[in-house]
């Protein structure tokens, strides 16, 4: 079950030279359970649920210091539940005590276990190879997804830190936040109003368990001076230098940047004094990698591995002591396995807890050491923020051959389809039935007597003429004949030409006297609010219109208005009317409008504008949608006059039908069988 | 914290207009609010011009840059020559109309005739694209409100143009707007509320 | 006189017809023709905008303010006219600020009172008591049943596209978060009303573009017709 790598780019010169087996991690493993030795307890009942893991999982999992049940994370929980089936459990009173669960109910390690002694390690060894390997099948369904991948996939070598950190979820929580930190230091160049980070930190630092926080002060506080005499160029592994080497660089590149040069605020001491923090960071990065060679590891390689003993949470007196004891015991390796330290250890991984002492103290002034896809996350971002400012490039959009001739073939079709039946002489029979809303907004315009006054609002836009304005002719017709005269107003700019564009085209035959029968307020400006102002007070807002005519002024409110037409294409002018304008048309005794509202919108509105007509007191009184609407209004008014639109529309949608449904069916059939590659060229 | 020491005027000035406007709703201070509305009115049509010197702007930019030199002029003089002519002959002067019923109404309603073929080409892919239960259902109700809304063939359908096609577009659709109405509702008094209180800022730069 | 306009008249329509062809010209892909109309109708809808906004609204809004009144919309709107330019855009903020506060409030009064409120007091019409009773009196058990049906199918359809948008979920023991079983079956059903309700939706904006585009047919009908009298 050993790990066969055949990927090793990712890892450090000195790890790739490990020899595949190993025996004797367990001597030289330095997290020895001083507890147990002290009680008595047999470590090996705590460690034993790695007897059904395979080799190159329990190696990483020997340099996660153990923790108790209810410590541990839920992944590891899980093994031990199932280890507690055929074994009692030696969890002491004190450990169950000190069982806590966060805010979300969720176990949180609380209490790194003290390493335990290289006997009992080794003792481990030799049981895990005993151990009955049949209960591994459970162990796999219980296992975290993270730990079934590693098993499925062994040609992947989880080489890196960063596989580590996609895998435990409870690191996870610790790698965000560094993630988070950095990138909120970042912001800060950029833009000087950000959010601080003691706005977030708190947040995180107090979402995360209380281990961590204990840690996260060790380390603020143990950190160790830099010997001055250290030659430590010389002593660090290499991949110990690439790191150093590449914050260097990357602060190199961070000082010459515009970003540093940004006005800063509070909280962002690097881009004040940017020269000094350099310093200090390199210091700080020196310090940390210097803890090593304190350690006494630099001094002899082949022990590096032990390097997790070199945080503050394992600098303690009785665990080093022991771990020299260790030492002692262990065989002398070769000159070559001295120069790499790892050698001895095939498939030993540097384990999360491991990793997470490389990194500096958790100091939000300082930069920590990103994985490959942390810097990618944070170039995503970064490359967000900049797009924000920049202009949006117009693409050049070329539209491939096949569709190009499939869209050409279908313009063709439907301009056939059109024109054609038009030399034939075939109409299209209007509907025979009509809809309630459209018979609501029938009556509503049939009850209008002479000398009414209708406000009728042109918000549709241009492009909407051909669907529109035709059905607003036809309804505009039947008001000019009852006799009400008509005002026009729109809340677009285009409005006032688009009345003009009416009047002309649509309504002259009516021989409209423009003074008595139609008159214009014209565009107001300001969407929501202009509709609010003229609900509210129509003389303040539209002042030229009505000061030049005295049978205006009577127009105090907009009850004053014996119905109200909104025509439009467009949902938010819909719902402005319907939210700003139309409460101000409720009669406070019934709750009904006191002017009727209606609507003649796009047929896309049609089942947005039901749920208003269907509410109780009606919110819109009737309403008209698309050529099927107007149509069923012009046969309810008894305009038998025939219809070009509505003529072109029905063959238009026949066509489409047809087009539709045998272009889809063809897809699917030439897409099951299609070959991969014509798939791509698709 | 820094969130809240950010733009701290425009802050102030954006929560207590908001506060002041909705307290005259409750309050009945409908001349308060007529003030107010007439300010915002006002601003909300410069802010449309300061919309339209921005075009010209970047547009200017781009002819001094070398860059489609040809559209950004024409642009330019298309949007000055309509100006002027606007401004100063009105609306309803001829050469204002003729440019507005020959140029603008043309090219949007042909814009705008163009999605019917477009959409006619993403209908046919839509399933070899996409196969699944919500695609069938949304191509399904697609063509049957289509077949619904006009008669096929020369021919009416009555169960499909009188009852099914209504039915769905009211009953079945109606239910769907309903609920998504309430949500754009109740998001829209959401994010109210969070710039009434200052948390968000869409009014900074 | 007569003769002027009839040819402008025609000029228009052909320049009309030459624009609509170009923009149709679309459906064989993206060219340099139809750009550069693009740009021409930009600018000429945006100098109009600017127009109207400026001689319709803006002018006699402000001409007729008396002079204690017309301090706080001129000090706006200088305000405002700072954001022109970079430099001063900051201090623009500030009527930005009164323009978003206030149509925020707007809004959240509208949404209350036009959408919310009155949906909410007719959600008991949802199964038409009237008409049931009416039924009912009249022995009409089909039709009480389809009604009642109706009435759950509405209901449902807008509890279960609301709960599509409930996007809160609790965190597993894995780390994943999950919507609860239920809620995650209403949701899917929702789903299926939003697909049925954006194809309705899909439909009628077809059906408008396909007006728009029988429309534009009409209007090269209505051309040749004019070129035919113009001959004769």
């Amino acid at each position: 079950m050993a790990y066969q790598p055949n990927s090793n780019d990712d890892i450090p010169d000195w790890l790739k030279d490990f020899p595949e087996n190993s025996g004797d991690d367990s001597e030289t493993d330095p997290i020895i359970s001083s507890d147990d030795e002290k009680d008595g307890t047999d470590s090996q009942e705590h460690l034993s649920p790695d007897a059904d893991m395979p080799d190159d999982i329990s190696d990483v999992n020997e340099d996660i210091p153990q923790y108790s049940d209810d410590e541990a994370p839920n992944w590891l929980k899980n093994i031990r539940k199932l280890q507690s089936q055929t074994k009692p459990p030696q969890v002491s009173d004190e450990e169950l005590d000190s069982k806590t669960t966060d805010s979300h109910g969720n176990d949180t390690p609380l209490i790194i276990e003290e390493p335990k002694n290289p006997e009992e390690l080794s003792q481990k060894e030799t049981d895990e190879s005993n151990e009955d390997n049949s209960s591994n099948v459970d162990e796999t369904q219980k296992t975290p997804k993270w730990l079934e991948n590693i098993r499925l996939d062994q040609s992947k070598l989880p080489q890196s830190d960063e596989e580590n950190l996609i895998n435990e979820d409870w690191l996870d929580t610790v790698r965000d936040m560094h993630l988070e930190e950095t990138q909120k230091q970042n912001i800060f160049k950029e833009e000087s109003e950000n959010k601080t980070e003691e706005e977030t930190l708190p947040d995180k630092i107090e979402s995360t368990p209380n281990w961590l926080d204990q840690v996260s002060e060790e380390d603020d506080t143990d950190d160790l001076e830099l010997s001055e005499d250290g030659d430590l160029d010389n002593d660090m592994p290499t991949w110990l230098k690439e790191i150093i080497k590449g914050r260097r660089d990357e602060k190199e590149n961070s000082l010459t940047s515009d970003h540093i040069n940004s006005s800063t605020d509070d909280g962002s001491e690097l881009k004040e004094n940017s020269e000094e923090n350099l310093e200090d960071q390199e210091k700080s990065d020196l310090e940390w990698a210097e803890q090593f060679k304190m350690d006494g590891i630099n001094s002899q390689p082949e022990q590096i591995h032990e390097w997790p003993l070199a945080s503050p949470e394992f600098d303690n007196e009785e665990s080093i002591q022991k771990e020299e004891a260790a030492q002692i015991e262990k065989p002398q390796l070769s000159e070559d396995a001295a120069k790499k330290p790892l050698l001895d250890i095939s498939d030993h991984l540097p384990s999360e807890e491991a990793v997470k002492k490389i990194t500096p103290p958790i100091n939000p002034t300082q930069n920590i050491s990103l994985t490959d896809i942390q810097e990618l996350h944070v170039s995503y971002i970064f490359d967000l923020l900049k797009s924000e400012n920049a202009g949006q490039k117009i693409r050049n959009l070329k539209l491939p051959k096949p569709q190009r001739l499939i869209q050409v073939l279908l313009t063709l079709a439907l301009i056939i389809g059109i024109i054609f039946p038009i030399f034939g002489g075939s109409t299209t029979p209007k509907p025979t039935s009509s809809s309630e809303s459209s018979m609501s907004f029938y009556d509503e315009i049939e009850n209008l007597s002479e000398g009414d006054r209708v406000l009728v609002a042109i918000d549709y836009q241009p492009g909407f003429v051909g669907e529109l304005e035709s059905g607003a002719g036809s309804v505009l017709e039947m008001v000019l004949t009852k006799g009400a005269s008509i005002s026009f107003i729109s809340t677009l700019p285009s409005g006032p030409a688009m009345i003009e564009h009416l009047v002309t085209s649509q309504l002259l035959d009516q021989n409209l006297k423009s003074s008595e029968e139609y008159s214009s307020i014209g565009y107001i400006a300001g969407g929501s609010a202009a509709l609010l102002r003229f609900a509210e007070d129509p003389q303040r807002i539209a002042i030229d219109y009505f000061q030049n005519d005295a049978s205006k002024s009577q127009i105090r409110s907009i009850t004053d208005y014996s119905l109200i037409l909104v025509i439009t294409d467009d949902l938010s002018i819909a719902l402005a009317w319907l939210e700003q304008l139309q409460p101000k048309l409720i009669d406070s005794m019934n709750s009904k409008n006191i002017s009727p509202f209606l609507m003649l919108t796009s047929a896309q509105l049609e089942s947005i504008m039901y749920p208003y007509f269907s509410t109780y007191p009606q919110k819109i009184d009737g309403y008209i949608s698309g050529i099927k609407g107007i149509s069923q209004f012009e046969a309810l008014s008894g305009d038998s006059s025939e219809n070009d639109l509505w003529n072109g529309y029905s063959r238009g949608i026949t066509i489409t039908i047809l087009m539709i449904i045998f272009g889809s069916a063809y897809q699917l059939i030439t897409s099951r069988f299609a070959t991969p590659q014509r798939l791509q060229d698709n | 914290m820094k969130n809240l020491t950010k733009a701290p005027i425009s802050r102030i000035f954006a929560v207590a207009s908001g506060l002041t406007f909705l307290a005259t709703y409750f309050l009945d201070l409908s001349s308060i609010r007529m003030n107010i509305l007439s300010w915002v009115t006002v601003l909300a049509a410069a802010a449309l011009l300061l919309g339209l010197l921005n075009l010209l702007s970047v547009h200017i930019k781009r002819i001094s840059n070398k860059k489609n030199v040809a559209n950004s002029s024409a642009l330019i003089i298309s949007m000055l020559a309509t100006f002027l002519i606007t401004l100063f002959m009105g609306s309803k002067n001829p050469t204002t109309a003729w440019i507005f019923n020959n140029l603008i109404i043309p090219v949007e309603a042909s814009l705008l005739a163009v999605l019917a073929v477009t959409f006619t080409y993403a209908s046919l892919k839509l399933l070899s694209n996409k196969l699944n239960l919500y695609t069938g259902l949304f191509l399904f109700f697609f063509l049957l409100t289509l077949a619904g809304s006009a008669p096929i063939f020369g021919l009416e359908i009555p169960i499909l143009q009188n009852q099914i096609g209504p039915w769905v577009s009211t009953v079945l659709a109606g239910a769907g707007a309903r609920g998504i109405l309430i949500g754009v509702a109740l998001g829209t008094i959401a994010s109210g509320i969070r710039v009434l209180l200052g948390a968000d800022q869409p009014y900074t730069d | 006189m007569v003769t002027s306009i009839l040819t402008s008249e025609l000029i228009g329509y052909i320049v009309a017809s030459i624009l609509t062809i170009l923009i149709l010209s679309y459906t064989i892909g993206q060219n340099p023709l139809y750009k550069f109309i693009i740009h021409i109708f930009i600018g000429a809808s945006a100098g109009y905008a600017g127009a109207i906004v400026l001689r319709d609204f803006l002018i006699p809004q402000i001409a007729n303010m008396s002079f204690p009144q017309s301090i706080i919309p001129i000090i706006l709107l200088v305000l405002i006219s700072l954001k022109a330019f970079p430099q001063t855009a900051r201090y623009g903020n500030i009527s930005s600020a009164l323009l978003l506060g206030v149509g925020t409030s707007m809004a959240i009064y509208g949404a209350i009172l036009g959408t919310l409120i009155p949906f909410i007091s007719s959600s008991s019409m949802i199964f038409s008591p009237s008409d049931v009773q009416q039924a009912l009196q009249g022995n009409q058990i089909e039709k009480v049943i389809l009604l009642v049906l109706q009435g759950t199918i509405i209901l449902l359809g807008i509890i279960t596209t609301l709960t599509y948008f409930q996007f809160t979920a609790r965190k597993t023991t894995s780390g994943t978060p999950v919507r609860p079983k239920i809620i995650n079956s209403l949701a899917k059903l929702g789903q299926g009303f939003i697909a049925i309700t954006f194809g309705v939706i899909f439909a009628g904006i077809y059906s408008a573009a396909l007006t728009a585009f029988v429309e534009r047919i009409d209007f090269f009908l209505d051309l040749a017709k004019i070129l035919q009298q113009t001959v004769k």
